[in-house]
């Protein structure tokens, strides 16, 4: 072969790889900025909403063994309990229960449901269902994971060991009357109600279907399930009685789409409707022209952090604690390793938990790494320490927001040694108190079930990692306990949350900026702090 | 042939029960909790009892050898038990898959070898020539190209910038097209290479010097008396490519989200699922055995000289 078709066919090549690059970098021939659209003023009835699940396929669709987001944002579609949780505000609210009432002493709980809701199969909804739905949780031949959730309901161990025939605290007054004694004060039993565990499922349909039931599930929610195609999609469609009127949309098609890129590309080829962003995603998000105002940004409930083995040198001294607190520049890390996809944790709750504190501001740590080597050098380290740090790969909380925190604490003479390990073995080893620091995120949406893992009883696998211990704290947490009264629980929350962050047994980091995009035809969707895949869907819609 | 196909058979149980032992062993010693994994941590502190509920549920408190036991003899019964975290019948998990896994990996060989082969005899028949120095040269490109961004690019480049076919999912042929695609890349570019390796050593054999100067037509010289003989390395490579795309299409299957047994093993891996780990590479091994011989039986079709007898 001549030099010359050496040359020319070397050219063609080049040719064809030069065109395929250029083609994926030269900008895409983007729509003009939208114009504000006029919001119509009535919701349409109809549509296909396409979303996205990005933790991948359910694990079951059935209500008393899901977990975890992947299951749990379908079920919620399909199922509907006594009560909801609304996380926008925090709070407890009615669901198939129109009200109910607490007895002074705060054991007894008196429902009153609904009437006229039916079942996906046309059956109407009573309190015999409700005791069905709790017992079958609680019934050890089913083995929930959920099973101890209503363990505070009298008779409620017995049934669970086995020595009884029926919870004997789950009383069917008539058919839309359910009385429920506790055997003490629990002040999380509603939050367990409006869990997914407390989903109201047809006896009738559970045996009918057996094992299948946790693959055709049969509900009373805004949606009947109509398919699962394992690791491809979930679809449901709007069911027709439902008692809070028709949902607006016809049809919901769940994807199942693990990888973020596809996802994106997916979303800009309009055939997803909604996904939630991961970090590097929203910094294209936020200043793309067309994206930008379709983004909904939330504090997630989860507190990221670095706790300190509160019983392990140095850091048995709150000052040395402190110092590091102060040490660390959280606002820049979050600028520069999260790219702005979080906000700073000044304390242990974020603002979307009902119990955050504004107040809370004035105990925080700013950064000021004058005052950590003076509270360095008064704790006896005038010159530091090395200290290792258990830390994941995980992008927002794990390696790279360790070595962000390295090259601060250096400054102040401490030596970070990070050790790399995967999540299981992280818990394990933080649970055993076999670490000096780890890096973790955690959170619970109920504001006492969110402090008690600083209670001292809760040390290890119960929660309390850190192996803190504060007599005043575990004395107002266990009052949180008994409080009958809402608002009192909140008053004991923040007070024992100021003595936390007072002794920070940990490094108080940011918490989670849940954003989702969507696509400007989609109306009515929520700013959602538990995961904003819990979006309530039989209010949105599509306004194409 | 009949004893040969048995005799592979047979012989493949040892093999099978090797790998389920070494997989047993292998999740044994991986750090991390079945149990811990699948629910979620913070169900798991709050209910520290429904854990170890859970552990009694799926045999977790047993010994390691009595549970591996158990498993080859509920195996033997056909009996795979059941996923931890789904709690679906393992069998079934691992045949719902089956299907979309045989597509891409039939549609990938099938658009490679059609691909590959046939630039493998033009470059082995126009040595040196433009056409054969462009082939090599997308061949390496081919072999050297990241499944994950000759995926993506497809997708952007097909999906979303001229949107012709859907970037993802699955359903339809018009999803089975960029996937097979992407996976069947590199394949493509073997074959090329090989197909033309092996037609240029037998193209120079006297044979072939002998069919030409009986004056046969060139195409009957190539596509008879060599190809049929070069077919054997390509054979082989067909065949392990073949199996090694049944599980090994995990990359292509997440990006398009492909739902095959490739992502179902990760998954399942990720979840400390052992009966679903073992369910997925105990179908592997099957197909890699069945592959292997179907190769085997191949070889003897297309040069007599192989017998099994």
């Amino acid at each position: 072969m001549g030099a010359l078709q050496y040359r020319w066919a070397a050219s063609s090549v080049w040719f064809l790889l030069v065109l395929m690059v250029a083609a994926s970098c030269a900008p895409r021939p983007q729509a003009e900025p939208p114009a504000a659209e006029p919001e119509p003023e009535e919701p349409r009835y109809g549509g296909v909403l396409t979303r996205a699940c990005i933790y991948g396929d359910p694990e079951t669709l059935d209500p008393i063994y899901a977990t975890r987001v992947a299951a749990v944002m379908h079920i919620m579609q399909i199922f509907d309990g006594l009560v909801v949780f609304n996380a926008e505000k925090g709070v407890i609210e009615p669901e198939l229960a129109e009200r109910w009432e607490v007895s002074a002493d705060g054991l007894v709980y008196t429902f009153y449901l609904r009437q006229g809701v039916k079942f996906h199969n046309g059956r109407e909804v009573t309190a015999e269902d409700v005791k069905y739905s709790l017992e079958r949780v609680m019934d050890p031949d089913n083995a929930s994971p959920h099973i101890y959730s209503f363990k505070s309901i009298k008779g409620a161990e017995a049934f669970i060991a086995g020595e009884a025939e029926e919870v004997a605290g789950i009383q069917v007054v008539d058919d839309y009357t359910l009385r429920i004694q506790l055997a003490e004060v629990d002040v999380t039993f509603l939050w367990e109600l409006a869990d997914v565990a407390g989903c109201i499922v047809p006896k009738e349909e559970v045996e009918r279907l057996g094992d299948r039931f946790a693959e055709q599930p049969v509900g009373c929610g805004p949606f009947k399930f109509e398919r699962w195609v394992r690791d491809s999609e979930v679809v449901y469609v709007a069911f027709e009685d439902y008692y809070h009127g028709r949902p607006y949309l016809d049809q919901i098609v769940a994807r199942i789409i693990k990888e973020p890129a596809t996802r994106e590309l997916e979303f800009e080829a309009g055939r997803l409707d909604m996904f939630v962003l991961t970090d590097p995603q929203y910094v294209k998000f936020k200043e793309h022209p067309e994206y930008r105002d379709y983004l909904i940004e939330v504090p997630e409930l989860f507190t990221r952090h670095i706790g300190f083995n509160c019983q392990r040198e140095p850091f048995t001294d709150i000052r040395v604690r402190q110092a590091i607190n102060y040490a660390i520049d959280r606002e820049a890390i979050i600028e520069t390793v999260l790219h702005g996809k979080a906000y700073p944790a000044l304390g242990w709750y974020p603002p979307t938990n009902a119990a955050y504190n504004p107040e809370i501001e004035k105990y925080a740590y700013p950064y000021d790494p004058d005052k950590a080597a003076e509270l360095l050098a008064e704790a006896g380290h005038p010159q530091g320490f090395t200290a290792s740090i258990l830390t994941t790969s995980h992008p927002a909380w794990g390696l790279p927001a360790v070595e962000a925190v390295m090259g601060y604490l250096a400054e102040v003479g401490i030596t970070l040694k990070p050790e790399l390990v995967e999540g299981g073995v992280l818990r394990d080893q933080a649970n055993e108190g076999n670490y000096d620091m780890y890096i973790w995120s955690y959170g619970v949406s109920h504001p006492l079930l969110g402090l008690m893992s600083f209670h001292s009883m809760n040390w290890g696998p119960p929660g309390n990692r850190v192996f803190y211990k504060n007599d005043q704290v575990d004395a107002l947490l266990d009052q949180a306990r008994r409080a009958v009264d809402w608002d009192e629980m909140i008053r004991l929350c923040r007070e024992a949350e100021v003595i936390i962050v007072q002794e920070a047994p940990v490094w108080f980091y940011n918490y989670n900026k849940a954003v989702m995009a969507y696509q400007p035809w989609v109306r009515g969707l929520k700013p959602i702090p538990t995961d904003m895949d819990y979006q309530p869907l039989h209010r949105v819609w599509i306004s194409k | 042939m009949l004893q040969f196909i048995l005799r592979r058979l047979l012989g493949a149980i040892p093999v099978l029960l090797c790998i389920t032992l070494v997989v047993f062993l292998l999740m044994f010693v991986i750090p991390g909790d079945p149990i811990t994994a699948l629910i979620d941590p913070r169900a798991a502190e709050l209910n520290p009892d429904a854990v170890k509920l859970l552990r009694a549920k799926w045999g977790l408190d047993h010994p390691v050898h009595i549970r591996y036991w158990k498993f080859l003899c509920n195996a033997v019964r056909g009996d795979l038990g059941k996923s931890y975290r789904t709690n679906q019948q393992v069998l079934e998990a691992v045949l719902q898959r089956v299907p979309a896994t045989l597509q891409l990996a039939a549609a990938s060989v099938a658009w490679a070898t059609l691909v590959g082969v046939s630039a493998g005899i033009i470059s082995a028949v126009k040595q040196y020539s433009v056409i054969d120095f462009l082939f090599m040269l997308l061949a390496l490109i081919g072999v050297s190209m990241p499944v994950f961004w000759l995926g993506l690019m497809l997708m952007y480049l097909v999906g979303v910038r001229w949107p012709l076919l859907p970037p993802s999912g699955y359903g339809t042929w018009q999803h089975l097209v960029l996937p097979s695609i992407t996976l069947g890349s590199a394949m493509t570019a073997l074959l090329a290479r090989i197909t033309r390796s092996a037609m240029l050593n037998v193209i120079r054999l006297e044979y072939i010097t002998t069919a030409r100067s009986k004056g046969l037509a060139e195409r009957t010289v190539v596509y008879k008396h060599a190809l049929r003989n070069a077919l054997i390395p390509v054979v082989t490579v067909i065949g392990l490519q073949m199996a090694g795309l049944m599980g090994g299409a995990v990359i292509t299957e997440s990006v398009f989200g492909w739902p095959g047994v490739g992502r179902l093993t990760v998954d399942a891996i990720a979840w400390r699922d052992m009966p679903l780990v073992q369910g997925c590479v105990l179908f592997l091994a099957c197909a890699f055995v069945v592959v292997s011989l179907m190769v085997d039986v191949v070889y003897a079709l297309i040069d007599p000289r192989v017998r099994y007898d």
